[in-house]
């Protein structure tokens, strides 16, 4: 375990001393091989090179492949597109009296916006929280479990469907996302079609489940530093930097591994060849080296953007950090303008998400008046 | 290898995808622009920067920061280095 920033930002630096290859296919590897069917689609698609589980060159080509589609200047033109339907989600259920502020707010926004990104159709789209829980849980338990497994393949398989088809419509009918994009990648044999699958699902499950969690932890940091939550809802222009400190503060991807490919020496401990290395960012962010008063949450810290290990460091840094940014602020302006005294009920206590690979709050229930719209 | 005191040229190229890490690493020599693509500020750069110039290459998630080294004596032929290699 890596807990220092420094330490962190010397790891996730160095990818030729730490490979970001081979975990995935490992973990699976436990599953033995009485459901080969499941392996097979498992081993298909975690062996091919996606953006968090690959090294150079094949990170490089495939983030060259992408990237354009999530710089900021693009991810700004959704500025609007988020805003209406933050409002909407917000608007719906406000009406009936109370807002569960996670389910019914912060997981559908992420949900749809990134489905507009990439280019998954309607019909789909409700699928996308369960694969990503089947994910988190399959990765997150060691040994993973069978049942789980099983149904995380069969969703795997019918994504793959899913995908294909879509980027086969995309060669008649091209649009500006990012399955045409892939479309394009593939026709250029800059992708194989099963790493432009493979890359396009990782950034829907990717693009989804972290910027809940961001939305809601920063929501569940105002509401429970009232005098703070108070500033920002008198001066929208405080939230960006209410976002960064919330992802100083409770990064929603709170570590980040590796695998040693040669023998080092890191912090005075020797490291082999094959040592599983685990940068824990949220440490890193909490370190007093690093930040004064490393466990308080205040909006007022005065770093820049990207001086916290949240979004990670080195050649791995966020792809969607553009995206998960932006989201983040529309969510919490919107809130802020139909609750802007909104409190916690006082017998409410956080209930974390049981898999620690992911820190979000599983609910965050509102049940104050919406102010009129 | 360029170290001392022998000046090296630094360009981004349009692989940049304005990450910011050049940036952060080495805010004297890169800047995001207002288009937010990375810019190198400031010409040749040598010994310390150098250092810096070499980790921001290294983790640059596109490889868009090439460095080259100076004009090719008689006796030395250094090519363009490009992180991550």
């Amino acid at each position: 375990l890596v807990t220092t920033f420094d330490l962190v930002e010397e790891v996730l630096g160095e990818p030729g001393g730490y490979s970001s290859v081979g975990a995935e296919i490992s973990h699976i590897a436990k599953l033995g091989s009485d459901d080969e069917a499941g392996a097979s689609i498992l081993a298909e698609h975690f062996g091919v090179a996606q953006l968090n589980i690959a090294d150079p060159p094949d990170h490089t080509r495939i983030r060259r492949a992408f990237g354009r589609s999530f710089v900021p200047r693009e991810i700004a033109g959704y500025e609007e597109r988020m805003r209406s339907i933050a409002t909407r989600l917000i608007d719906i259920s406000g009406h009936n009296g109370s807002l569960e502020a996670v389910s019914e707010f912060a997981e559908p926004l992420p949900v749809e916006v990134i489905s507009d990104v990439i280019g998954v159709s309607e019909e789909h789209r409700a699928a996308i929280p369960g694969i990503t829980l089947d994910q988190r849980f399959f990765f997150g338990e060691n040994p993973p479990d069978h049942e789980r497994a099983r149904q995380f393949a069969e969703s795997l398989r019918d994504w793959h469907r899913v995908l294909t088809e879509a980027i086969d419509h995309r060669r008649v009918q091209p649009s500006d996302d990012v399955l045409t994009r892939a479309a394009r990648m593939i026709d250029d044999r800059r992708l194989t079609l099963t790493e432009a699958l493979a890359t396009c699902l990782h950034l829907i499950i990717a693009g989804n489940g972290t910027t809940t969690a961001l939305i809601g932890n920063t929501l569940y940091l105002l509401l429970t530093h009232p005098e703070q939550m108070a500033r920002v809802a008198a001066n929208h222009a405080l939230i960006a930097q209410a976002v960064e400190e919330s992802l100083r503060f409770e990064a929603p991807l709170p570590r980040d591994r590796r695998i040693a490919t040669r023998r080092a020496v890191l912090g005075g401990e020797v490291i082999h060849a094959g040592d599983r290395v685990v940068s824990v960012l949220a440490a890193a962010n909490r370190d007093p080296l690093r930040f004064e008063r490393p466990d308080e949450f205040d909006i007022d810290r005065s770093f820049t953007a990207a001086q916290h290990a949240a979004f990670g460091r080195g050649i791995h840094f966020c792809l969607g950090a553009p995206i998960a940014r932006l989201e983040a602020k529309v969510a919490v302006e919107v809130f802020l303008t139909r609750y802007p005294s909104a409190a916690l009920p006082d017998d409410f206590r956080p209930q974390w998400h049981p898999i620690t690979t992911h820190r979000g709050l599983v609910s965050l229930p509102i049940e104050q008046q919406m102010a009129p719209a | 290898m360029n170290g001392g005191t022998n000046p090296i040229h630094i360009r981004v190229t349009e692989e940049c995808m304005g990450v910011g890490n050049c940036e952060q690493i080495a805010p004297d020599v890169f800047r995001l622009n207002d288009d937010g693509y990375s810019e190198v500020m400031r010409g040749p750069v040598t010994g310390s920067d150098l250092a810096l110039v070499q980790t921001a290459a290294r983790n640059c998630p596109t490889g868009a920061i090439e460095i080259q080294g100076p004009p090719a004596g008689p006796d030395d032929t250094p090519g363009p280095l490009r992180y991550p290699s």
